[in-house]
């Protein structure tokens, strides 16, 4: 018996071997777990601090104008009126002028539940234009990380975000390595699309599953663990059918061997939202791209 | 795992006419992903560990000819030849293949030991990622593999 516990810890050890990666560690939203997610003070806090990568999430206004947010519509906790009153609802960013969202809202002057250490400061909207102007400062070598956000029905039609996000992107000719990605393959393929279009270059990845946003998180993960591990779904088809440079995938499903897999195939592999020190320096050892976290400062 | 009760109580060591229950493999050697790769994140991502745990859990079905055994876990289904080597010692060695959703997807060899309803064995596996969405053969991985399993009681 003890030949046998002996030879488990040995073969235990295979997926402990150092991949010989070194993941990009990305201050997810801005590094949430410091300051209030997707805030200004956050993008400016994550470029000062220097943090190799810097994720954030983008939403089209009324207007056309892309603005700092995670959902298609403010967020329902962190978010209030000008005057500090609850949001009447769901206020959708796609039914407001940005004027109308400047004038009217602040965000991150409440507690964040989710991520209780961070800083509570309440401000306007960022917009990815301020954003463009802010990382012309940052270090060159920062890794840009732009979610864009579809929601059929909430946000505007990829037609529509696509070459609202490039464009500025394009013109502000910043010299940061970057890459797009959204859980819309039909997105993806609209971003890859106005890029070929206009003949400029462009890296994406596919966040895998869609998460719906009512849905729930522990089936949505679980029914994706199990279609890989029936092999109904191959990451590899999914980011080749949404063209895209890679995938993204929430740590609790990622599985060894499909990463090795999609990295021998030449795909970047992301892994998000990791928080806690022990799991950000045990991930680190796999051949990954991109550790994405709340908490850069947590990263070995 | 209720409805399979009858027919392991009706299992006998003798030749099964079609199927009849062997045991059940608690550590399984296919695909052996999970004791390579998810064990070591026991540490850090227990839940995907015990639910990769459940996925690999093995239960074999010995076959009409000798020695030839069906394997059937979520992860992997596999047909398995074993002949015993040292019989008094209760050693055998064998060799098998295993699939997924039952496209075949690599093949696995071991020696194994049984004493009363027990089974260990150690050996290795080589995988490919094929799947049925992506019919590619070109990537092996070949990994030690251990089985750990109870079932029918052998004569020592």
């Amino acid at each position: 018996m003890r030949g046998v516990v002996a030879a488990a810890a040995i073969l235990a050890g295979c997926g402990l071997l150092d991949a010989g990666v070194d993941p990009v560690v990305e201050a997810h939203r801005g590094a949430a777990g410091y300051w209030p997610q997707n805030s200004r003070t956050a993008m400016f806090g994550s470029i000062a601090a220097g943090y190799e990568g810097l994720e954030f999430d983008l939403v089209l206004t009324s207007d056309g104008v892309p603005v700092l947010s995670h959902d298609a519509w403010l967020h329902e906790t962190l978010c209030t009126t000008a005057d500090g009153a609850a949001p009447d609802g769901r206020i959708l960013v796609q039914d407001l002028a940005l004027d109308d969202l400047v004038d009217g809202y602040l965000c991150g002057g409440v507690p964040d539940p989710e991520n209780p250490d961070a800083e509570v400061v309440a401000e306007t909207v960022m917009t990815f234009d301020e954003l463009l102007v802010a990382l012309a400062d940052a270090d060159p070598d920062m890794v840009i990380h732009i979610d864009v956000k579809y929601l059929e029905g909430s946000t505007p039609e990829p037609g529509i975000i696509a070459p609202a996000v490039l464009e500025r992107w394009w013109d502000a000719d910043l010299p940061q390595p970057w890459y797009a990605s959204t859980d819309a393959p039909g997105l993806l393929l609209e971003l890859r699309r106005v890029a070929e279009e206009v003949g400029e270059p462009i890296v994406t990845s596919l966040i895998w599953p869609y998460f719906p946003p009512d849905g729930s998180d522990t089936a949505v993960a679980l029914g994706a663990e199990a279609l890989a591990t029936l092999g109904i779904v191959d990451l590899e088809d999914l980011a080749e059918d949404a063209e895209a440079d890679g995938i993204a995938i929430p740590w609790q499903i990622l599985d060894r061997r499909q990463v090795e897999a999609a990295r021998q195939r030449g795909l970047a592999v992301q892994a998000w939202t990791l928080n806690e020190a022990d799991l950000l320096a045990a991930y680190a050892q796999w051949p990954l791209d991109a550790l994405i976290t709340d908490y850069p400062e947590r990263a070995p | 795992m209720t409805a399979l009760l009858p027919l392991l109580l009706l299992a006998g060591p003798a030749r099964p006419a079609v199927l009849a229950f062997d045991r059940v493999d608690l550590v399984s050697e296919d695909p052996a992903a999970w004791l390579n790769y998810d064990v070591p994140m026991l540490g850090v991502n227990a839940t995907t560990v015990a639910v990769r745990w459940l996925e690999q859990v093995k239960v074999s079905w010995r076959l009409p000819v000798d020695g030839l055994s069906l394997g059937t876990s979520l992860s992997s289904q596999s047909v398995f030849w074993e002949h015993p080597v040292w019989a008094a010692a209760g050693l055998s060695a064998g060799a098998g293949v295993q699939s997924a959703l039952l496209l075949p997807r690599g093949a696995f060899a071991d020696l194994a030991w049984r004493r009363g309803r027990f089974r260990a064995a150690v050996g290795v596996g080589a995988v490919s990622g094929a799947t049925w969405t992506d019919l590619d053969w070109t990537a092996w991985d070949v990994v030690p593999t251990l089985g750990i399993g109870v079932g029918r009681r052998v004569a020592p």
